[in-house]
C-alpha cells in the first residue's frame, strides 16, 4: 500500500533527489524534515525560555546556562537548528541561482558560515558551562 | 548554456494567499538565519566573555528599538514554525485541498500573531515581577 492524498495515491516514498554531487548520500529533503520536526519542541523551548531570562545578571544567566538539562538542550538545540538552517539556504540558494559557478560559490559560503556559527556556539556554551567560574 | 526559465518565477506569478505565504515561510528562514544566528552569537559569546560584556549585551538588547526587533523576530519564527508544521502535515498527504490549504494559511497567521503577543506578554510580566 502506497501513500494516498486526495487526488490519488503513489506506490512508495521516494524522496526527490537532483542530479547533481551537493544532493547524493545524505539525503537533504530528509534530513530537513527531520530536523524539522525535532526543532518543534526544541525551538519553541529555546525561544521562550532564552526571552524568559531577557533580566538577568550574569550570575544568574550563566548558572541557568550551566545547569546540565539546559546545557543539553541546549547544545541540542544549537546542532540541529544549524542543520536546519544549511539545509534551507542550499535548497534556495538551488532554487533561484541558476549560474553553476555562483551557485558553487555561494554554497561554500553557506556551508562555511554555517559551520563556524555552529562551531562558535557551541564553544561559548561549552565556555559558559565548564570553564568560567 | 540552458535558457530554459526555471521554476520558481515569481514576477510572473499572480500573488494569492498560498503563493505569499510560501514565499514568507522561505523569506522568515532566510531572517532567523542570519539575523537570529546573529543575536544568539551575540548574546552567547558576551556571556562567555564574563560580567563585563554580558552587561554591556544586556544593555543593548534590552533597549527600547531592540526589543522591538526581537518582536518582530519571535513573529518570524512563531510564522516560520506553523507553517512548517502546515508543510509537513502535506508532506505526509493531509490538507493538499484548496478549502483546507485555505484554512490552515489563515490558521498560521494569526496563530502567529496570537504567540508572539502571549510570548511577550509572559517575557514582560516576568521580568516586572
Amino acid at each position: 500500500m502506497g501513500i494516498c492524498a486526495p487526488k490519488g495515491c503513489v506506490m512508495s516514498i521516494s524522496f526527490p533527489s537532483k542530479p547533481n554531487a551537493a544532493n547524493t548520500g545524505t539525503n537533504h529533503w530528509w534530513w530537513q524534515r527531520v530536523t524539522a520536526i525535532c526543532l518543534i519542541p526544541l525551538s519553541i523551548w529555546f525561544v521562550v525560555s532564552v526571552l524568559g531570562h531577557i533580566n538577568d545578571d550574569h550570575a544568574a544567566a550563566s548558572n541557568w546556562i550551566k545547569s546540565i538539562p539546559v546545557t543539553v538542550l541546549l547544545l541540542s538545540f544549537m546542532v540541529t537548528v544549524f542543520y536546519h538552517a544549511k539545509f534551507g539556504l542550499q535548497v534556495i540558494a538551488e532554487d533561484y541561482i541558476h549560474d553553476p559557478s555562483t551557485l558553487k560559490t555561494i554554497l561554500f559560503f553557506i556551508n562555511a558560515s554555517v559551520i563556524l556559527a555552529g562551531l562558535a556556539s557551541v564553544s561559548a556554551i561549552i565556555v559558559i558551562s565548564f570553564i568560567i567560574p | 548554456m540552458d535558457k530554459t526559465p526555471l521554476s520558481p518565477h515569481l514576477q510572473v506569478y499572480r500573488p494569492q494567499l498560498t503563493s505569499v505565504l510560501s514565499i514568507t515561510h522561505r523569506a522568515t528562514g532566510v531572517v532567523l538565519s542570519v539575523a537570529g544566528t546573529a543575536i544568539i552569537l551575540y548574546w552567547l559569546i558576551a556571556t562567555a566573555l564574563g560580567a563585563d560584556t554580558y552587561s554591556e549585551a544586556k544593555q543593548i538588547l534590552g533597549s527600547l528599538p531592540a526589543k522591538i526587533v526581537l518582536f518582530g523576530w519571535t513573529g518570524a519564527f512563531y510564522y516560520h514554525l506553523l507553517n512548517g508544521i502546515r508543510h509537513l502535515l502535506w508532506d505526509s498527504g493531509w490538507g493538499l485541498d484548496l478549502p483546507t490549504a485555505y484554512k490552515t494559511g489563515y490558521g498560521v497567521l494569526i496563530f502567529s500573531i496570537l504567540l508572539s503577543i502571549s510570548t511577550w506578554a509572559y517575557v514582560l510580566q516576568k521580568a516586572v515581577s
